[in-house]
């Protein structure tokens, strides 16, 4: 197990596409962090107590829980789940074309070679999910005080009461920031190995990269529209809003483990079903 | 002459093959997008609405407003227009990169000029491009019908509100049959600038830049954007300057050289051994 693990994880990790999508989401990161620096500027020229509030400092314009990034943030949530499926997850289905899994899978057990290659392909779309958002954050910390948020300021922190973690960002939040970037890379590492696992039955690499992304899209859709339509409070289940810290709807706890779990539940099966098929 | 028109019968039939499972799906995009806009309005106390052709294709194409974030507001990402959009860049995406191996090859050989594949190429997007806005309007069309809609294409006087445009959007001051001719000229050359850009960056990539394009025209909404174009509300309150249209198809028109020159030239200069294994391997 150790060697395919380390094959695939310094295989991933060698990936130049991994790079360049981790390059593109940190200049989105850091052109969120000087709207926001900007923002706060403007902000400090007006130049009387009001316009010191702490939903100005470091941990509230923070990227995934600020209006004040612009089109920067919406770039970058929206580009997220596309830029971390890029690097590696269509790897299992050129291996396959290329005969490379068929010459792994002399070498070692096909439980290990699925399971490392799904730790490769996690890795990928965790280190894509987390470094913009440590980006912004460090560039932030550069230029903003680090206040602590008051909840009386929640009118512009935009963290309402009904948020997930909402009184550990007004308590502690350097542990606000580490969980949701936790949460963020976890669920992009999920869905690159969702994708991972769809190319057991996807062949064509434009289709199960760009086409899942479209499916994400629509599913975004939905939850935007299904509960004006039917008239009742939402909440958030598509993981393009998911992957931002405030949006129209709360986030939730268990819609949140209920999309991780499918996410987890559809990869391991369909894995499993890949691992027991001809590798040729 | 003869081997162009011999190339793009081929890639129209290849092109049917690959794209007809995301063609039948088209029309259950289309439908969704259209039944829930409806059933919000209703649920907003738009009983009556939609009440013509103009309207279902409002639901699809309606956009949102001018956004300006000095105002405070929180910016909503237009997702009925982004999914069909996207869905409608989608189908013409795959099938002229992948088929640069494969049966593609033969032909390209068989045509003995790169040029030639490449204007088929460039003809098979446009033409599939127009076949796909045709099929969606043909459902919006069929729509229309089964709500018992006038087949008119003008907006009628609560589509301003429904649409959130009522401070800029005169009432029952808009028809959408120039935009529907503006539109598909906007969607072709996004269309053909998403191929030519797939040559120099592979077609996910390409996909990824139209996606932050549309994106950023409904934030910014600046004249240079195609995106700006697509969205009927801005189009018709004069958001886009009183000659939105005709600045529209010039943009289009533009891209569309730029798209074939440059395209053009790289496909004549590129290292088709290069895509060709990256082909095989995926």
């Amino acid at each position: 197990m150790k060697g395919i693990l380390r094959y695939d994880l310094v295989r991933a990790l060698r990936n130049p596409i991994l790079w360049l999508s981790a390059g593109i989401s940190i200049m989105f990161a850091l052109w969120a962090a000087h709207t926001s620096v900007f923002t706060w500027w403007g902000q400090m020229a007006g130049a009387d107590e009001y316009a010191i509030l702490s939903a100005s400092g470091l941990w509230s314009t923070w990227v995934p829980v600020t209006h004040s990034a612009g089109f920067a943030r919406i770039g970058l949530f929206y580009l997220l789940p596309l830029l971390a499926v890029m690097p590696y997850s269509f790897s299992l289905r050129s291996d396959i074309r290329s005969g490379v899994l068929g010459q792994l899978a002399i070498r070692c057990r096909r439980r290990d070679l699925y399971l490392s290659r799904s730790v490769g392909v996690f890795v990928c779309g965790f280190l894509i999910g987390a470094i913009p958002l440590v980006v912004n954050l460090v560039c932030l910390a550069c230029f903003t005080p680090a206040y602590l948020p008051e909840a009386l300021d929640s009118l512009y922190a935009s963290i309402t009461p009904d948020e997930l973690w909402a009184s550990l960002f007004y308590s502690k939040p350097f542990l606000y920031v580490v969980f949701n970037i936790l949460l963020d890379a976890t669920l992009c590492g999920l869905w690159s190995v969702f994708c991972l696992a769809l190319s057991a039955v996807v062949d064509n690499r434009v289709a199960l990269l760009a086409g899942s992304y479209v499916a994400l899209l629509a599913v975004d859709y939905l939850n935007s529209v299904v509960f004006s339509a039917i008239g009742i409070a939402g909440f958030r289940f598509s993981l393009l809003q998911l992957l931002v810290g405030i949006w129209r709807y709360p986030k939730v706890w268990w819609a949140l483990v209920f999309v991780m779990g499918s996410l987890g539940v559809i990869s391991l099966l369909l894995m499993r079903w890949r691992s027991g098929r001809d590798v040729l | 002459m003869r081997k162009f028109f011999r190339c793009l019968a081929v890639d129209f039939k290849s092109g049917l093959s690959a794209t007809r499972t995301l063609l039948v799906l088209l029309p259950f995009v289309v439908v969704a997008v259209v039944a829930f806009s409806i059933l919000r309005a209703r649920a907003t106390g738009y009983e009556a609405w939609p009440e013509t052709f103009g309207d279902v294709f409002a639901c699809v194409f309606g956009g949102i407003r001018q956004y300006d974030p000095s105002l405070g507001e929180e910016f909503a990402v237009p997702s009925a227009w982004l999914l069909t959009l996207m869905y409608l860049l989608f189908i013409p995406l795959s099938f002229p990169y992948r088929d640069m191996g494969g049966m593609g090859r033969s032909t390209m050989l068989a045509s003995e000029s790169r040029l030639v594949w490449w204007l088929s190429k460039a003809w098979w997007v446009c033409g599939w491009t127009a076949l796909v806005y045709a099929l969606a309007l043909l459902v919006l069309a069929l729509c229309s019908g089964v709500l018992s809609c006038a087949l008119d294409t003008s907006l009628c006087e609560i589509t301003p509100y429904v649409l959130g445009f009522y401070e800029t959007l005169d009432a029952g001051g808009g028809n959408v049959m120039r935009f529907v001719a503006l539109a598909l000229l906007v969607i072709e050359a996004m269309s053909l600038a998403q191929f030519t850009f797939s040559l120099f960056v592979g077609p996910v990539f390409a996909f990824a830049t139209n996606c932050v394009s549309l994106l950023a025209s409904a934030y910014f909404s600046f004249p240079w954007l195609p995106g700006s174009y697509l969205m009927l509300g801005r189009v018709l309150d004069g958001s886009m300057g009183p000659f939105a249209t005709e600045l529209g198809i010039a943009v289009s028109v533009l891209s569309i050289l730029a798209a074939l020159c440059v395209g053009a030239w790289r496909f004549s200069t590129m290292d088709m051994l290069e895509k060709e294994v990256a082909h095989e391997q995926g």
